[in-house]
C-alpha cells in the first residue's frame, strides 16, 4: 500500500490515543477475565497505557508490519512479560490474547470515524492494523505457553522435593518409600539423601519399598540395584520390599537379577526381618 | 497367519521426547490394556515393555513416538504397540536380543525382557534410518 496512507494510519494512533485508551479500558473491564477480578481498575489501565504508549512509539516511523524491527523491541518484551505474570495468576490464553485483541474493534471503529469519505483507506487501514494486533496477539499466545512451562517446571521440581524422603523408623533402620516414577532425576536424588542419611544416622539396614513404583524395567532395576549396592559399600544392608505379584513375574520376565539382594513382599515383613537382624523383639506390654 | 486388522477409532500416537513422556506412554498402555480387558498381571506387563522400549527411543534416537491400536484376525483380539524413531538404526537386530548386549551403560536385557513380556515383537532396523519395532499382546 502507498507510503501515505500508512502513514496517515499511524498518524491516526497517534492523535488519537486518548480516545484509543479510554475505550480500550472500558472494553476490557467489561471482559470476564477483569470481571473474576484478577487484576485492578488501577492495574488494568497502567498496563494498557503503558502498551499504547510503546505501541504509539513503534508505529511512528511508518511501521506496521515488520514487529521483528527494532522499534517493536520494547513492545514484543514488555508484552511477553505482561503474558507472563498474566499467566502466573491465572489468566487462561484467551483471556491473555484478549488483551491486544479488545483493541482491534475499537481502533477500527476510529478508523472509520476518521476515513468515513474514503472506503478504499478504510478497508487497506483496517486490514493493515488487523494484521498488525494479530502478530501481537501471537507474541502474547508465545509467551503466555513459555510462561506455563515455567509453571510446570516449577512443579516438577517441588513433587521431586516432597516424593523422597529417608525415615529413620528406628535406631540403625531407614525407609525409603518410593512413590512415582523412579526417572534419572529422582534416581540420583534418592541415591544421595539415602547415602547421607546412613551417615548421619548410623544406620545398617535400609528398607526400600516399592509399593508405589508403576512399573520396574530394566532401568529402574538397575538403578535400584546400584543404590542398594552403593548403600553395601557404606555398611548398610538393603531390603527391597512391597514387591507385588504382578512386579515380581515382571522382574522374572525381565531377567533382572536380584538374587544378591533380600526382598519381601510388604513392608511390614520388611520391618520385622530388620528388627530380627539387629535382635530386636517387639513384644506386648504387660498388664 | 490370519490377516491382522485395526479396529476403527482405537488408535493414538504419542511423542517420545522428553523423560516425562515415558510416564505418558506407559500410562496410555495401562489405560488400552485395561479398556480392552487385559487383566492386572498381563496390564502390568504390557506397561514395563512399554516403558522399557520407549525408554530405548529416548537413550538411542532422542525421539520417537508410540503408537496404540487396538487390532483383531477376526478370531482373536489384541494390543498393538509401535516404537519408531529416525535414529542411528541396528547394524544387526538379531544382536540386541542377546541378555548382556548393551551399547549403553546398562543391564543390557531391556529389549530380550520386552519380547519375553510381550507375545510378538518384529523389529526393523536400517542404519542411519532409524528403527521400528512392533509388539503385540493377545487377549
Amino acid at each position: 500500500m502507498a507510503k501515505k496512507e500508512v502513514s496517515n494510519i499511524s498518524g491516526v494512533l497517534v492523535k488519537k490515543e486518548k480516545e484509543i485508551l479510554d475505550a480500550w479500558i472500558k472494553a476490557q473491564a467489561d471482559l470476564p477475565a477483569f470481571q473474576k477480578g484478577l487484576i485492578t481498575a488501577k492495574q488494568l489501565e497502567e498496563e494498557s497505557s503503558r502498551f499504547l504508549k510503546l505501541l504509539v512509539k513503534a508505529v511512528a516511523g511508518g511501521n506496521l508490519e515488520d514487529i521483528t524491527a527494532p522499534e517493536y523491541d520494547e513492545i514484543n518484551k514488555s508484552l511477553a512479560d505482561l503474558s507472563t505474570s498474566r499467566a502466573s495468576i491465572g489468566f487462561s490464553p484467551s483471556e491473555t490474547t484478549n488483551f491486544i485483541l479488545s483493541l482491534r474493534q475499537i481502533f477500527i471503529r476510529i478508523l472509520q470515524k476518521e476515513f468515513d469519505d474514503r472506503l478504499d483507506t478504510l478497508v487497506n487501514a483496517g486490514l493493515v492494523f488487523a494484521d498488525l494486533l494479530d502478530k501481537l496477539a501471537i507474541v502474547t499466545f508465545e509467551a503466555y505457553v513459555k510462561g506455563r512451562e515455567e509453571v510446570i517446571r516449577e512443579q516438577q521440581k517441588s513433587m521431586l522435593e516432597l516424593s523422597t524422603p529417608v525415615i529413620q523408623v528406628w535406631d540403625e533402620i531407614l525407609i525409603l518409600p518410593l512413590i512415582g516414577s523412579v526417572d534419572s532425576a529422582r534416581a540420583k536424588q534418592i541415591m544421595e539423601s539415602l547415602l547421607e542419611s546412613i551417615v548421619t544416622t548410623k544406620s545398617s539396614m535400609v528398607i526400600i519399598d516399592i509399593t508405589g513404583v508403576p512399573a520396574v524395567d530394566t532401568e529402574v532395576a538397575s538403578r535400584l540395584l546400584r543404590t542398594m549396592q552403593a548403600a553395601r559399600l557404606m555398611g548398610a544392608e538393603s531390603i527391597l520390599t512391597g514387591l507385588s505379584p504382578q512386579i515380581s513375574q515382571t522382574i522374572v520376565h525381565l531377567g533382572v537379577d536380584l538374587s544378591g539382594f533380600v526382598t519381601r513382599a510388604s513392608l511390614r515383613d520388611g520391618l520385622e526381618l530388620a528388627f530380627r537382624k539387629l535382635k530386636l523383639k517387639v513384644t506386648k506390654a504387660e498388664g | 497367519m490370519a490377516e491382522i486388522k485395526k479396529i476403527k477409532n482405537r488408535e493414538i500416537i504419542l511423542k517420545i521426547e522428553e523423560e516425562y513422556h515415558v510416564g505418558v506412554a506407559r500410562r496410555a498402555a495401562a489405560e488400552h490394556a485395561r479398556l480392552m480387558g487385559f487383566e492386572e498381571v498381563r496390564t502390568t506387563l504390557i506397561i514395563t515393555a512399554v516403558s522399557e522400549l520407549a525408554r530405548n527411543i529416548l537413550a538411542h534416537a532422542g525421539k520417537g513416538t508410540v503408537t496404540f491400536r487396538g487390532i483383531s484376525t477376526g478370531e482373536k483380539r489384541g494390543l498393538e504397540i509401535i516404537f519408531a524413531d529416525r535414529g542411528p538404526g541396528l547394524e544387526d537386530t538379531a544382536r540386541v536380543f542377546r541378555d548382556g548386549y548393551s551399547t549403553k551403560d546398562s543391564l543390557g536385557i531391556g529389549l530380550s525382557g520386552a519380547k519375553r513380556m510381550m507375545d510378538e515383537l518384529e523389529i526393523e532396523s536400517e542404519p542411519g534410518k532409524g528403527t521400528t519395532i512392533r509388539v503385540r499382546k493377545w487377549l
